[in-house]
């Protein structure tokens, strides 16, 4: 597996651009300041604004259980809130990367 | 953090409306036929010969030097000063697969963070996946793309280390040697072949001092070659000091290829090795899916070990039979 | 010689007791495993004796409270005078709504006030400014503008409080602001008590809220000293944070190490600047974090305070005690806490803010027990401050003074910690000092590799960590989802932009060309930039003109 950091502070334009210009297969978000309602949204409606739709958005971070079914609706795949043991996330995205 | 790559299943796009989509500028192919490239699929080499007569507009610039010299932050600085004079930059960088894992993290971009949503730039990441040289294989068929792409100029961030310095020198139209002035008491000592690749030397963190040093050192022993002097151009990445010049010292050495007649003769250098290189590949493709390949190949590594055969007589037993002569 | 005899002495009935005694025991009940470790991954010895002690005199090493070196504390009566300040970190949404939340926590008997701001503040960005968008006062107050700060404050004599803010980048910018409010309620600067966080190094080190390189970074900070040492007598000007070195998953060796480091940093600077040692080194305080390991956190800062006394009076000349003396803040563990069984973080709070009160804090916050969720909301919030107030009228433990000073094993553990900081004082010398350190990545690494390691003993279950790798049990919990309100985000940009119609904009646009040249020059920043605030300039135009001169910073990369 090969992860490009795009390091810390990037906008949801930045992430965009650089997930389609290194084609990824999914992009991760980390969001523990509570922005998430925003920020993740954004991502899904820029990548389907430039037809990359079909790049895997996953998120997590401090996301209250409420907030998750609205971000799912909004085209996240997946979010992990607080305390998800690390297992759970790496076993999601080796099948995700298995196109399960 | 975007994460990727290899194992995905998501369905591929046909080819030829991919290069298609990128002679139009679009980027989402570009990053596919790229990907396309990197993991070596079948689709690679028909997506190569149709981009191939597109290529041959990009200045191609290699950059070179140890593991945190500032690579990295120099190209951003740059994509910057050239994007001010109206150029489309590509940047390929490279960094070391880890041998450990197999895996990557590739972290040239945070430093390239300033530019990464402008149009007229392309950042493209590559793991070095393996490859002794440090250079990915894939390296160069990615600039291809980003020529096609239409990009005025294609800067390619190595890793710095084993043999990769002088590969990119072959490859590249101009190659920049970036070196730094060591600080305290060490010595500083240029690594053997280094005096004889670059067209353009830069010392950088001159913001640190001690340059001086380096750059009477690095005039003292550098030669003119084909007429050209390579400059020593002094650059602070982190301030922003010196690209300017940086920038200038490119476009001359572009201009003094193009009127000399070098950037032709190097071209063709450059095919004459990438013929070979394609011959080799495929010779080595068809050795692997050759009957011979399997069963018959560990009774020859027995024999070889056993001293029953020696390595070179059981490759050509591997070739195809018109090939087989001894060489 | 007589010493020397008793050391024998002693050893010899150790030896007795480890053949007899303990060996019995052993045959019978072997202990639970080979190594008994701190939180930090430090070896602990089955028993301390006055064997570990040797070498020092009990003078040299922990001496009276009140008195050089300081390790019991440094006020000779401690918590019989007077209490730690209950101090809770507090802050959300807009400035009314923080307001609101202040006056509820005084109600409750908190005793002092510490400001949490939101991101965009943190990082010197107005709430209408693009990089602010969704963040809106979600982890903290939105201060943009003066108007704000009175806003924050109004209905609070900050003649009568003493403020903490938690602000480092823009820390100059928010000061000014808060001065201008105080001088608004008729408040002399003389009078004002409080601290600014103002500690920019540990933020390349550990939090990442920089915004300008270090080199300009640090002469704000100066600017801040030489102005608080004239203006602002009483002002703590900066707070000297291990908090988030410890937080980000540093050891407790470490924490006390860098967060040294980076104060005789500050120390170095300031004299640089031609400022004398005694003129405002009483006015640097410093932050650390109550972590769960009981003996370990309180040898840290006993061990910190002996450093600080020996480095001012003996490598820095200070000769006014007052400048000796290492007055900090605690706050327990965030990172401690669990998002498995909430509740349970009420008992861990109450064991670290133990340690805090046992190691000799000033002042002190403790986390809710819905840390792993969200800020706090007031129900959590009042019962972490009960934590507090148990432990200072219920629990008999401020009684007396260092109640566990002499402690074989407490001492052994405080002259552990204060060898391991002074080696890693020398290996930051080594790498030409502690700016040199950061661009090189150095405390980073180290920090990285520390988290590493304990995140790695957890996944292993060498360490048991109670509700995570044991005594698991399934149940989701719930509570009350704190949220910021729309109306607060809309009475806040609404407040902005009027202020930006309606300022009088030859006097701002004057103000901030002149703030612009005191940047470009050598001038003390803070008139200017007090100036500044006064004319109505927002914090994100006042560091924009800042960024302009300054530019950004770039962290070096680890793998
Ligand atoms: C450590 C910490 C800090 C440290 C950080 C040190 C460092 N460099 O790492 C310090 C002390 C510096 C800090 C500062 C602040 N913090 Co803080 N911090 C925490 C704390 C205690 C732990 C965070 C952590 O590292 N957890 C460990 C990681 C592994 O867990 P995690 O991030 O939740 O990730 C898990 C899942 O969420 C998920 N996940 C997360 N991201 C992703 C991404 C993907 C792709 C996937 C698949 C999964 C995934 O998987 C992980 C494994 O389970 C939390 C509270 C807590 N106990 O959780 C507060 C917390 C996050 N901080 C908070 C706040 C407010 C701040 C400040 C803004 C305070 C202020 N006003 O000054 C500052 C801002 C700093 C900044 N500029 O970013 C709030 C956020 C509140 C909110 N969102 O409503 C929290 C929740 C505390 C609280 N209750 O108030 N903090
Ligand atoms: N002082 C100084 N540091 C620099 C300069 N250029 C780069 N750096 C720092 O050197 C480190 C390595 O830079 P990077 O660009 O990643 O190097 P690369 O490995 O060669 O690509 C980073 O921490 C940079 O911030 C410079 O001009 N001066
Ligand atoms: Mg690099």
């Amino acid at each position: 597996m090969e992860v490009i950091y795009t390091g810390l502070r990037q906008s949801p334009e930045d992430i965009v651009e650089a997930a389609i210009q290194e084609d990824v297969d999914a992009i991760g978000l980390s969001c523990l300041s509570g922005a998430h309602m925003t920020l993740f949204p954004e991502v899904v409606k820029l990548l389907k604004k430039r037809k990359s739709g079909d790049i895997l958005v996953a998120g997590g971070g401090i996301i209250p259980e409420e907030d998750i079914p609205k971000l799912k609706k909004a085209g996240i795949k997946v979010v992990f809130g607080p305390g998800t043991p690390l297992r759970e996330i790496v076993a999601f995205f080796e099948t995700a990367g298995k196109g399960a | 953090m975007p994460a990727r790559k290899g194992t995905a299943a998501r369905p591929r796009d046909p080819v030829p409306g991919l290069v298609d989509s990128l002679l139009k500028g679009d980027k989402r192919a570009a990053g596919k036929l790229i990907s396309l490239i990197e993991d070596d699929e079948p689709e690679a080499t028909e997506a190569l010969a149709r981009i191939h007569p597109h290529t041959g507009r990009a200045h191609v610039v290699g950059f070179t030097g140890p593991p945190g010299v500032g690579k990295s932050s120099l190209i951003n600085r740059l994509v910057r000063t050239l994007r001010g004079r109206a150029k489309k930059v590509g940047v390929v960088a490279v960094d070391p697969t880890s041998p450990y894992t197999g895996g990557a993290v590739l972290g040239d971009r945070i430093r390239m963070a300033d530019t990464g949503v402008d149009p007229g730039v392309f950042i493209r990441s590559m793991a070095t996946r393996g490859h002794a040289g440090g250079l990915a294989l894939a390296t160069f068929d990615a600039v291809r793309v980003l020529d096609a792409l239409g990009m005025d100029l294609v800067l390619v961030e190595t890793v710095g280390a084993g043999q990769s310095e002088v590969e990119i020198a072959t490859r590249a139209h101009s190659t920049v040697v970036v070196e730094m002035p060591m600080t305290g008491d060490a010595v500083q000592t240029m690594k053997a072949g280094i005096l004889e690749i670059g067209d353009v030397y830069v010392v950088n963190k001159v913001d640190l001092g001690n340059a001086d040093v380096l750059v009477a050192n690095l005039k003292f022993q550098l030669e003119a070659r084909d007429g050209w002097t390579p400059p020593i151009i002094r650059t602070a990445a982190i301030e922003g000091r010196g690209i300017d010049e940086l920038a200038d010292a490119l476009m001359r050495h572009a201009t003094f290829l193009d009127e000399t007649g070098l950037r032709k003769q190097r071209e063709i250098a450059r095919a004459r090795l990438e013929i070979l290189e394609n011959a080799q590949r495929l010779l080595a493709r068809q050795v692997e899916a050759g009957s011979a390949f399997g069963k018959d190949f560990e009774r020859m590594a027995e024999d070889v070990a056993s001293r029953r055969l020696d390595p070179n007589a059981a490759a050509r037993k591997l070739l195809p039979t018109s090939s087989r002569k001894p060489l | 010689m007589r010493a020397d005899e008793d050391q024998k002495a002693l050893d010899k009935e150790l030896k007795r007791w480890e053949e007899t005694t303990l060996r019995e025991a052993l045959k019978s009940l072997p202990e639970r495993r080979a190594e008994f470790l701190t939180t930090s991954s430090r070896p602990v010895k089955r028993l301390y004796t006055p064997l570990d002690l040797a070498g020092k005199t009990d003078e040299e090493r922990v001496g009276k409270p009140g008195e050089f070196p300081y390790t019991r504390g440094i006020h000779p009566t401690m918590y019989r005078g007077r209490l730690w300040t209950m101090r809770m970190f507090a802050g959300f949404g807009g400035a009314e709504d923080t307001n609101r939340r202040f006056k509820y926590l005084s109600s409750h008997g908190e005793t002092g006030l510490s400001v949490a701001f939101d991101m965009p503040t943190l990082y010197g960005y107005d709430t209408d400014a693009p990089e602010a968008k969704g963040e809106f006062g979600t982890c903290g107050v939105a201060v943009s503008s003066l108007e704000d700060m009175k806003i924050l404050f109004a209905g609070i004599d900050l003649r009568a409080v003493s403020t903490s803010m938690t602000i480092n980048s823009p820390a100059s910018a928010i000061w000014a602001m808060y001065l201008a409010a105080a001088e608004a309620q008729g408040a002399p600067l003389s009078s004002l008590r409080g601290t600014i966080q103002n500690d920019i190094l540990k933020e390349y080190q550990a939090q990442k809220e920089w915004i300008f390189p270090p080199e300009p970074s640090m002469r704000l900070v100066v600017d801040t000293f030489e102005f608080g040492a004239k203006e602002v007598p009483l002002w703590n000007t900066i707070s000297i944070s291990g908090y988030h070195i410890r937080e980000a998953g540093a050891t407790a060796g470490q924490e006390l190490a860098f967060t040294l480091a980076n104060g005789m940093e500050y120390v170095r600077w300031g004299i640089d600047r031609g400022l004398k040692v005694d003129d405002f080194a009483n006015r640097l305080s410093f932050f650390f974090n109550a972590h769960n390991d009981l003996f370990e956190e309180i040898a840290k800062y006993r061990a910190a305070r002996r450093i600080w006394a020996r480095e001012m009076r003996d490598t820095f000349g200070a000769k006014n005690p007052r400048s000796w003396l290492l007055r900090f803040h605690a706050q327990t563990a965030g990172v401690s806490l669990t998002a498995q069984q909430p509740e349970v973080n009420l008992v861990r709070t109450t064991v670290q803010a133990l340690a805090a009160v046992l190691g000799g804090a000033q002042s002190l916050h403790t986390n809710a027990y819905d840390e792993a969720y969200q800020v706090p909301n007031e129900a959590a919030a009042r019962l972490a401050l009960r934590t507090q107030q148990i432990l200072a009228h219920e629990s008999g433990v401020p009684n007396t003074v260092d109640p566990l000073g002499g402690s074989y094993f407490l001492e052994a553990l405080t002259d552990e910690l204060e060898e391991e900081a002074y080696r890693y004082f020398d290996r930051i010398q080594g790498l030409g000092g502690v700016i040199p350190a950061i661009r090189k990545g150095f405390f980073q690494q180290e920090i990285a590799n520390s988290a590493y390691r304990y995140q790695r003993e957890i996944e292993d279950r060498e360490r048991v960590i109670v509700g995570v790798n044991d005594f698991v049990v399934d149940e989701q919990p719930d509570f009350e989802v704190l949220r910021v309100s729309e109306a607060s985000l809309k009475a806040q940009t609404a407040r902005l932009s009027k202020i930006r119609r309606t300022r009088d904009s030859k006097k701002h646009t004057a103000a901030l060309d002149r703030l612009r040249k005191a940047c470009e020059s050598d001038d003390n920043t803070m008139p200017f930039i007090l100036d500044a605030v006064r004319a109505k300039a927002t914090l994100g135009e006042i560091c924009d003109v800042m960024r302009e001169v300054f530019g950004a910073y770039e962290e070096p990369l680890l793998y």
